[in-house]
């Protein structure tokens, strides 16, 4: 089984490459992309990092401080459940009003696309948390402080996870989104949209292949780097 | 050392402890016996603090008890083992701040035989191994008192037979003051140097029994044989569904 996988494991990685080697040597040849493909695409994960990273460290503390009392998550859940249902892409053009036609918007929109995920998950994690393990770390000594570090948010990660994973996705997107909708002129978005003006349709299916390739990356190297190094070493998921 | 006091506890309407009192020596082993579903468990987390009562107190050593403290070692049914710590991680949670804090969790791992698992992850032991972390936690940071709440009921008989052996080799290098709970007559008269035996709720004392066997503690002992059956007897009036 354990040969097996691995063998597996070669085969989809060889795929993935040859994928690949196709889509740059295609642009190579034809000249598809000058080097300020480079630009637009530094300029999307930018954007992506600065607004993700604010939502993962807001999301985990609202959802802290909404824990505080169980009234207050069990008022706030089915908001935050509510926002959640909104496309992230439908802020846009009401943030374009309100903050202009800046990087504001876009990382704003990344925000919005997470934030509410991760908040919503970690929410549900620390309410499901075992009440035995609370137990356990009371008469090992534990303060709150301590509790809270050493039990709630390790026993939570399961949901803190999934919610990151939502996150990541629907922030691509959203980002993906928002350069289109005119929040900039640079990104990867951007790009696709602007090769319509010049019916320059290679330029555009590469971009979206390089868009999707970028968010498959999040997914292999973020996510499941810390999937492996935590939820699954601790045997979470059996 | 422990005294439970007229300790009364009711959820919602439903009384479950009914006016307990209960003293517990230093050194003394006690296994609270009951019919399942008879408060046995809201007993020990009475004395722990987990629970409060709604009326009487409990004393250690003359104080009342204000949160759990670390003269409590608190071993739970289904283990409740940190699972993002290693077995080591787990037994050194309780000893954080002291310094050679390694050395002595180590000791105590091996005197449970777990030395050749101290990196592993609780997920990959069996049920007899996560109590015998569970044990090990609850020992590492010396308290005076363990609290067992049905430690090897989730455990297969073989194995649970095995524990009960290991735990009272375990225990014989330690002087604590236990109190096991367990809804099992043979596993509290093999464990016991005293047995109370709890009615269905509302819980009351039905029998306070010293156990004395001498020698060797065998299942076919002729006095652990009028031990159980006594106790057999007793809980035999204790049988079918409290309405």
């Amino acid at each position: 089984m354990g040969h097996e996988k691995k063998n597996m494991n070669k085969v989809r990685f060889i795929l993935l490459l040859i994928f690949i080697c196709m889509i740059f040597s295609y642009s190579m040849i034809f000249g598809v992309f000058k080097s300020d493909i480079v630009v637009h695409i530094l300029r999307s994960l930018l954007r992506m990092l600065s607004g993700y990273v604010l939502a993962l460290i807001l999301g985990v503390f609202t959802a802290i401080i909404l824990n505080l009392s169980k009234y207050l998550s069990y008022a706030f859940k089915p908001l935050i459940s509510f926002l959640i249902s909104i496309p992230t892409i439908t802020w846009v053009p009401l943030l374009l009003i309100i903050t202009g036609i800046s990087e504001k918007t876009i990382i704003l929109t990344i925000f919005l696309g997470s934030y509410f995920a991760i908040l919503y998950n970690t929410l549900e994690g620390f309410e499901n948390i075992d009440q035995n393990l609370l137990k356990a770390g009371k008469t090992v000594g534990y303060d709150n402080f301590e509790l809270f570090i050493k039990v709630s948010l390790p026993a939570s990660f399961n949901n803190i996870l999934v919610g990151m994973k939502l996150g990541i996705a629907y922030s691509w997107r959203a980002l993906v989104g928002a350069e289109m909708l005119g929040a900039t002129s640079c990104g990867l978005g951007y790009l696709i949209f602007a090769s319509r003006k010049f019916y320059d349709m290679e330029k555009m299916l590469i971009t979206l292949l390089i868009i999707g390739f970028l968010g498959y990356l999040f997914n292999i190297i973020i996510i499941k780097f810390i999937e492996n190094n935590t939820i699954a070493k601790w045997g979470y998921r059996e | 050392m422990i005294n439970c006091f007229n300790l009364s506890k009711w959820y919602d309407n439903l009384l479950v402890l009914d006016n307990i009192s209960v003293k517990i020596k230093k050194g003394e082993f006690l296994v609270i016996l009951g019919p399942s579903g008879c408060g046995k468990t809201t007993l020990l987390q009475s004395i722990i603090g987990f629970i409060k009562p709604n009326s009487g107190k409990v004393l250690i050593n003359g104080e009342e008890l204000k949160r759990p403290d670390r003269r409590f070692g608190y071993v739970f049914q289904d283990y409740a083992l940190f699972k993002w710590k290693t077995v080591l991680g787990n037994v050194m949670s309780g000893i954080s701040k002291v310094r050679n804090k390694k050395e002595i969790a180590l000791k105590i791992i091996d005197k449970v035989g777990l030395l050749k698992f101290t990196d592993k992850y609780p997920h990959q032991l069996s049920g007899g191994m996560k109590q015998r972390v569970g044990l090990a936690r609850a020992l590492a940071y010396n308290p005076e008192i363990l609290l067992m709440d049905e430690p090897f009921g989730a455990l297969d008989a073989q194995t649970r037979k095995l524990m009960q052996q290991e735990l009272l080799r375990i225990l014989k290098e330690f002087n604590k003051t236990v109190v096991f709970v367990t809804h099992s007559v043979v596993e509290a008269v093999y464990l016991a140097d005293r047995v109370i035996v709890l009615s269905k709720i509302p819980a009351k004392i039905l029998l306070d029994e010293k156990i004395k066997i001498s020698g060797h503690r065998d299942y076919l002992n002729k006095e652990f044989l009028f031990h159980r059956e006594k106790i057999l007897k007793v809980l035999d009036t204790q049988t079918g569904i409290n309405e």
